[in-house]
């Protein structure tokens, strides 16, 4: 499977694209996501820099925009089309209808944001553009043969981004927010008594994650997608997470074998000691990225 | 003002559904689980106890649970045309114009008017992305430049998530849409000022989230016989400022009602106050640890 990743700055993508990933995507050089450019001349540079090493570049468009950003993001994707981008990630079905009025021609990818549960909601995505669809990660393999069969896909990697709830449909805030002044982690992550019992919002298990990348790995999908996030070093770990399972699936592993590895892999690594993916390590160690 | 009640096709001929149904427009369906969605039969059977057509309220749908729907719609169009649908997945909304066009009466559901309208669940200022960026926090350029970072921050992110109300209308139009549903006061407001649509408003919960990881069946499965049913139940924390509470596949806050002239419909969801069960953590049926 191929490999798409989210990132934030140049010295990113020049590190990742270096190390084996064949698409980088990111977000636009204005305030819109937390790990995302806010210079344009960084962004190009790095589109450049993805088509010097011959690999792809995607900017994710993936919230829901306000009639008055519409003409600045078509400008903006223009521009970015000129310095070589690939693609444009959507969400927003009022601004793709934008950009088809007015003729905007790029690759669109769907966001898991769009909540394509089924084929039929892939056309309807379709009738305005969009060619390659990632999967929700609430779509269980079992139910995605038609999906998968109809256009390229993407999956996000289950034991490393498995959502409790299914967005866009999850409305909790951040801790701090609004009605969690007292929050320290996300609800979904947090005990709550229940009857005198013990409750949490229910998470998967790592052989069933692990199950699931394997089922999608045979049904077809194509592209391997590791999340934007803040914390650097977390990106750098699922990456190379990522390759390893990547050449572990193309090694051919009985399904068995390949959910005990990555079990056995997972469990070790143990990811909690970076953090949260919403931590902010500015200094992430990416000094060996011309080695 | 019309009144509606949810039911659940696995409730049809419990004892207290006679009485729940009775002069209450019926909302056959469910629109957070697949395992709850109707098929002709539990139509069929809803007109006999109600004397009226139900309104079909359908859920984001997979594959299998999609074809189900297909069936029910291509019998209801035979048998029962002009019945009212309530949609909540864009696929279905696609597939019922290219080929039911005006055979039912169509809704946007609370999913839909969401997911034109996602709310706000990100903190003021996290959308700065100024530590990433080696020149915005450069010591040269700060404040004028920050204030100036700040404002067109703010005014960036208060524009997020919210579809253009000029889009929604021809949205609407294109699909041949007569009603809107929320449980959002905001957008009952943003489509009572900006569409001619009828609204009807859910009430007594408001949705916090959806999950296939249901906790009363332990996980994502492919059968069930909806044991949930009615029930309700309080998750108790200090850490948030307001109750939640589970039901089924979905979690939900309590939700304001009020007055107005355009409230056309209210929507209850019936409910059992529960006092808890045993959550069955990650019980899968597939796939799951391997045999040794």
């Amino acid at each position: 499977m191929k490999i798409t990743i989210g990132i934030k700055s140049l010295a990113e993508a020049d590190y990742f694209l270096r190390r084996g990933a064949d698409e980088i995507y990111f977000g636009p050089a204005v305030p819109s996501h937390r790990a995302s450019f806010s210079k344009e001349r960084e962004l190009i540079a790095t589109i450049e820099l993805a088509g010097k090493l011959r690999k792809k570049s995607l900017l994710a468009l993936n919230e829901i925009y306000s009639e008055e950003h519409h003409a600045f993001l078509l400008d903006h994707a223009r521009s970015l089309i000129a310095s070589g981008l690939d693609g444009i990630v959507v969400r927003d079905v009022a601004l793709l209808e934008h950009f088809n009025k007015h003729k905007l021609r790029t690759n669109f990818t769907s966001s898991i944001m769009c909540s394509c549960f089924n084929s039929h909601s892939m056309d309807f995505y379709r009738d305005l553009g969009v060619r390659r669809f990632t999967l929700h990660s609430q779509v269980m393999p079992e139910d995605a043969a038609r999906m998968v069969a109809r256009a390229e896909t993407i999956m996000f990697v289950p034991c490393l981004f498995l959502e409790e709830n299914i967005v866009p449909f999850c409305f909790f805030t951040y801790p701090g927010g609004p009605g969690a002044s007292k929050l320290k982690v996300r609800p979904c992550k947090i005990g709550f008594k229940c009857g005198g019992r013990d409750f949490r919002m229910l998470e998967s298990n790592l052989y069933f994650q692990a199950g699931l990348l394997y089922d999608f790995h045979k049904l077809g999908v194509k592209w391997l997608k590791i999340p934007r996030q803040l914390n650097t070093r977390k990106l750098i770990t699922e990456f190379e997470i990522t390759r390893f399972l990547n050449v572990l699936l193309q090694r051919g592993l009985d399904r068995n074998a390949f959910i005990n590895a990555v079990a056995e892999l997972i469990t070790r690594t143990d990811l909690n000691k970076y953090g949260s993916s919403y931590l902010i390590k500015p200094d992430a160690d990416l000094r060996a990225r011309h080695a | 003002m019309d009144r509606a009640i949810l039911l659940s096709p696995t409730l049809i001929s419990g004892r207290g559904t006679p009485e729940l149904v009775k002069n209450a427009t019926v909302y056959l369906g469910d629109e957070f689980c697949i395992h709850k969605q109707p098929s002709f039969r539990d139509f069929a059977a809803v007109r006999k106890l109600s004397g009226r057509n139900p309104v079909l309220l359908g859920t984001l749908l997979t594959e299998p649970a999609f074809d189900r729907w297909a069936l029910l719609l291509a019998e209801c169009a035979k048998k029962a045309p002009g019945a009212e649908v309530v949609v909540n997945d864009v696929g279905l909304l696609r597939f019922i114009d290219g080929n039911y066009r005006g055979r039912f009466k169509l809704a946007l559901g609370r999913l839909m008017t969401y997911f034109f309208d996602t709310k706000h669940t990100r903190l003021p200022g996290c959308t700065r992305p100024l530590l990433w960026t080696g020149e915005a926090s450069a010591p040269a350029a700060r404040k004028a430049d920050l204030e100036a970072e700040e404002k067109s921050r703010k005014s960036w992110e208060d524009g997020l998530d919210l579809t253009p109300i000029a889009y929604i209308r021809e949205f609407l139009k294109r699909y041949a849409i007569e009603r809107v549903e929320t449980d959002s006061e905001y957008l009952f407001k943003k489509y009572s000022d900006g569409t001619d649509m009828k609204i009807s408003y859910y009430y007594p919960l408001r949705l916090m989230a959806m999950t296939r990881f249901c906790p009363f069946v332990g996980g994502i499965v492919q059968k069930c016989k909806a044991p949930c049913g009615t029930s309700l139940v309080r998750l108790e924390t200090r850490q948030l400022d307001y109750r939640l509470f589970s039901k089924g596949n979905a979690y939900f806050a309590k939700n304001k009602l009020f007055k107005h002239p355009r409230l056309d419909r209210l929507v209850v969801m019936p409910l059992a106050k529960s006092p808890g069960f045993n959550p069955l953590p990650n019980k899968y049926s597939s796939p799951d640890r391997p045999r040794a």
